[in-house]
């Protein structure tokens, strides 16, 4: 039910996203992730994001971490998340494009220039006399 | 007879005040309003003037609207008042034109083009909507009214196929496209594209061949600009979303949601094409999905909501429809949204979206934790039986139908799901503490009672249980006070010594058996109790208080005036605050003359501009002797006196009068606070005084006959007795139920 559209990226390409209300996300990781690969992906992280040298990033991570560790809670994480949509199957048949030039299209044109493409005529108004 | 004074109001406007207030709506610009006022008047048609003045109005009107059809319909309505008129014949024309009735038009141009004066600007319009019907222009009369550059070019437009031969840039490179010589088309109507006058077909054009070259975003720029510049291609919208279709597919291809994401706007589909439809809502359905991720849950939801919800794919945009409504805390929406979700998906277990058991199980859960929230316990209970069904052992989800049975007041079916739960694990803890709970609030605490056992069997399995222990002696603690008036007191004090044994260090449980000896005279053994405690260096603010109370109530002044002290010195107390209580208890004893003793004291302590008498008067009612009461009406009398809120003083001396018997002054006092009270539009004390009236006023002996002699001394459950009878059951009653003090 959560599978992403694409296939979890591996190690070298994981660009987490600390802005991110998905703990998956968080971590650089799709919802397809395994525990292993999410231990994995944590403690990669861990080695950049330090607590030391980026605290609040780190606590974030860490956060997204607990979530997702144990299985029980991480299937209720997964019952909260919102689920991606499936990936686009291509159209069979496309529409039709219509191309080429229509003289409805040249005679629009030409109204342009014309007092067909005026909205008010002020010179037009007359007085009245009541 | 008298002569009527008033003569009878008319109730129509003349003839004259309506010509007068058109012309002034008229002037004023409010062509609508003058024409609805003119259309009144009688016989309109037959005044000239007033005819004229009409079909002006509706000529200008016609002018406002933004809506062809409309401008049309009034233009109409102009050139039918007056038909000889050529120039709303013209407007006519160009209203019909607008709207692509040619045959109209040209039939309202023509009657203008003898008009010397109109001749020359209907000529190109007329022309133009001949044009349009295929109609040859160069055998009309019109002809020889148009310039050389417009004959020229509607005789090539007319002819087939159309093949421009003028040589400004924009017309060769419509005749370079019409020959397929893209590159060179290009060229020349991207060079046109800068001219004002030539950019709108330039565009057009220029978005047609980066179709034909598959180059999307170019198309939809152009075509853009082209509509930009007024030009609304017949074609174009069906065209536009086509392309936008497959530029989002190209970019879907490529995991650009985003960018897909954002074309969403220009899809336009037909409702007969369902590819594009499909594309449409799928890219709406991401949008949410963006708009969800990065918590705008709002939009999602307005978004998502918009979706049409049947068909095979839609279990996903149902799951997140639940979801939001969560975020969004519509928990009634959310539980019936889960709901729907359990019942679309898909039933098959090779498919992408299919749930197993213990997924279906957690849904439900999670539906009907949702309608508990909202109080809506029998569907609670029925989406929890229904989780059950599908994940029979999981305990922790029979708990939680447990609370909502018991929430819903089914003591008995809660009770047997504890059973359940017991048969297939005797020693779940959680289920003991919440068999216990139940029993306990179901049952008087009497030492019968069954939520002992469940209680017991926890101390059995975990000897140290906190909760247990803290159950079992919150319960021998209740039955202890619930003994008090109808057992002997040494039964009370045995069942504090089995409280105190489960929390051996709570001194409230050694104060309360300190509590018994003093109501049963024990002084010596109250102050054996008592003295350990005040001789320990740090105590609990709420026990010394309950002690110093024990002392004043068993007039040992020196020990309560050293308790006092020492309170003073090592707790941040609000002295007028603190004194008010300790005089309150003097009364209860009574002993005016210490009472006025600390009364004095709050009013030296209290700050200046603080209405500390009112605060005494409201407090000693409280205290249902006389004694108290006539201190309390001393004090209201200074309050009013020192214009501490008149009326709520007057709410206050009526209880006390009321309390006393006298119904008579009660009522009077009453009658004046509701009067201040509405004066000063203070609603809040108009309905104190009405629940006064209500409790205080219409039954005294019935309260004589309720009252018991000292309130503070009763047990609590019989104290919450008294105050439900009193007020708590009224709305907005008197008493806070968490207020321990009446």
């Amino acid at each position: 039910m959560s599978s992403e559209p694409t296939t979890p990226p591996t190690e070298p390409e994981l660009k987490p996203d600390l802005h991110s209300q998905d703990p998956y996300a968080v971590l650089g990781l799709t919802h397809e992730a395994n525990e292993r690969q999410i231990k994995r992906a944590y403690f990669t992280l861990v080695r950049t994001y330090s607590p030391e040298t980026e605290p609040a990033a780190f606590k974030k991570m860490r956060a997204a971490y607990e979530q997702l560790r144990h299985t029980d809670t991480k299937k209720e994480t997964d019952l909260s998340l919102f689920q991606p949509p499936l990936p686009w199957t291509p159209r069979k048949r496309l529409g039709r494009l219509y191309l080429s030039l229509q003289p409805d299209d040249l005679l629009d044109y030409l109204a342009l220039s014309s007092e067909l493409n005026q909205a008010d005529f002020p010179k037009d108004y007359r007085p009245i006399q009541l | 007879m008298k002569r009527r004074k008033n003569k009878p109001k008319r109730t129509d406007q003349s003839a004259a005040d309506l010509r007068r207030n058109g012309l002034r709506a008229f002037q004023q610009g409010q062509y609508a309003a003058a024409v609805q006022i003119w259309e009144r008047i009688p016989n309109t048609l037959v005044d000239p003037r007033l005819q004229a003045a009409l079909a002006e109005g509706y000529f200008r009107l016609s002018h406002t609207q933004k809506e062809p059809q409309q401008r049309y319909q009034f233009s109409q309505k102009a050139a039918a008042l007056q038909p000889g008129d050529p120039l709303y014949q013209y407007h006519l024309g160009l209203a019909a034109h607008k709207q692509k009735l040619y045959p109209e038009a040209i039939t309202a141009y023509e009657k203008v083009l003898t008009n010397q004066t109109l001749a020359p600007r209907v000529a190109y319009p007329l022309a133009l909507a001949l044009a349009a019907t295929a109609k040859s222009v160069k055998n009309h009369p019109v002809w020889q009214h148009l310039t050389a550059e417009q004959q020229l070019l509607l005789e090539q437009i007319q002819k087939r196929p159309f093949a421009p031969t003028l040589t400004t840039p924009l017309w060769q490179g419509v005749a370079a496209a019409q020959e397929e010589r893209y590159p060179d088309a290009a060229a020349l109507l991207q060079q046109a594209s800068h001219n004002s006058h030539e950019a709108p077909l330039a565009h057009l054009m220029l978005g047609n061949i980066a179709a034909r070259q598959e180059a999307w975003e170019q198309a939809i720029h152009h075509w853009q600009e082209a509509v930009k510049r007024g030009l609304r291609p017949q074609n174009l919208p069906a065209n536009l979303s086509e392309v936008s279709c497959r530029l989002a597919e190209a970019r879907l291809q490529q995991g650009n949601v985003e960018g897909a994401v954002g074309l969403s706007s220009l899809l336009n589909p037909n409702p007969g094409d369902k590819g594009q439809n499909e594309l449409s809502e799928y890219l709406l359905f991401c949008k949410g999905y963006l708009a969800a991720r990065q918590g705008n849950f709002a939009q999602a939801q307005q978004i998502w909501t918009s979706l049409p919800q049947g068909g095979g794919g839609s279990l996903r945009l149902a799951y997140n429809i639940a979801l939001v409504y969560e975020k969004n805390d519509l928990l009634y929406e959310a539980a019936e949204q889960w709901r729907e979700v359990l019942r679309r998906r898909p039933r098959k277990a090779d498919h992408p979206d299919a749930l197993n058991n213990e997924q279906v199980s957690r849904l439900y859960r999670r539906a009907a934790q949702a309608y508990n929230r909202v109080e809506e316990y029998d569907k609670a209970i029925q989406v929890y039986k229904n989780a059950v069904k599908w994940e029979s052992e999981n305990l922790a989800l029979r708990l939680d139908l447990v609370d909502c049975l018991f929430e819903n007041g089914q003591v008995s079916a809660a009770l047997n799901e504890i059973d359940r739960i017991l048969d297939r694990s005797p020693d779940h803890i959680p289920a003991l503490l919440k068999g216990g709970e139940i029993h306990a609030q179901t049952n008087p605490p009497w030492e019968h009672n069954p939520a002992l056992s469940y209680w017991e069997k926890v101390l059995a399995i975990a000897p140290d249980h906190a909760q247990a222990r803290q159950q079992l002696s919150l319960f021998w603690q209740d039955a202890a006070e619930s003994n008090y008036f109808w057992a002997p007191l040494a039964l009370s004090i045995e069942m504090l010594q089995k409280a105190a044994a489960y929390a051996p260090n709570d001194l409230n449980i050694q104060v309360k058996i300190a509590e018994v000896y003093f109501a049963t005279k024990e002084i010596p053994k109250a102050l054996a109790i008592i003295e350990p405690i005040l001789q320990m260096p740090q105590v609990e603010f709420k026990v010394l208080e309950r002690i110093l109370s024990n002392l004043l109530h068993g007039q040992l002044f020196d020990q309560a005036n050293a308790l006092i002290n020492r309170i003073e010195t090592n707790f941040p107390v609000e002295r007028y605050q603190f004194y008010i209580p300790i005089a309150q208890n003097c009364l209860e004893i009574p002993r005016e003359d210490v009472a006025e003793t600390w009364l004095e004291k709050a009013v030296a302590a209290a700050p200046p501009g603080f209405p500390i008498y009112l605060l005494i008067g409201k407090a000693l009612i409280e205290v249902n002797n006389e004694t108290a009461r006539s201190v309390a009406t001393r004090y209201l009398h200074l309050a009013l006196k020192h214009n501490q809120a008149p009326a709520e003083v007057r709410l206050y001396l009526g209880i006390a009068a009321a309390k006393n018997g006298d119904r008579k002054s009660a009522e009077q006092e009453w009658r004046t606070a509701r009067k201040l009270a509405r004066r000063n539009g203070d609603q809040a004390l108009l309905a104190q005084i009405q629940r006064a009236e209500l409790m205080f006023g219409g039954l005294p002996s019935f309260l004589d006959g309720m009252m018991p002699p000292d309130l503070h001394s009763m047990p609590p459950q019989l104290r919450q007795m008294f105050m439900n009878i009193l007020g708590g059951h009224l709305p907005g009653g008197f008493f806070d139920e968490d207020d321990d003090e009446f």
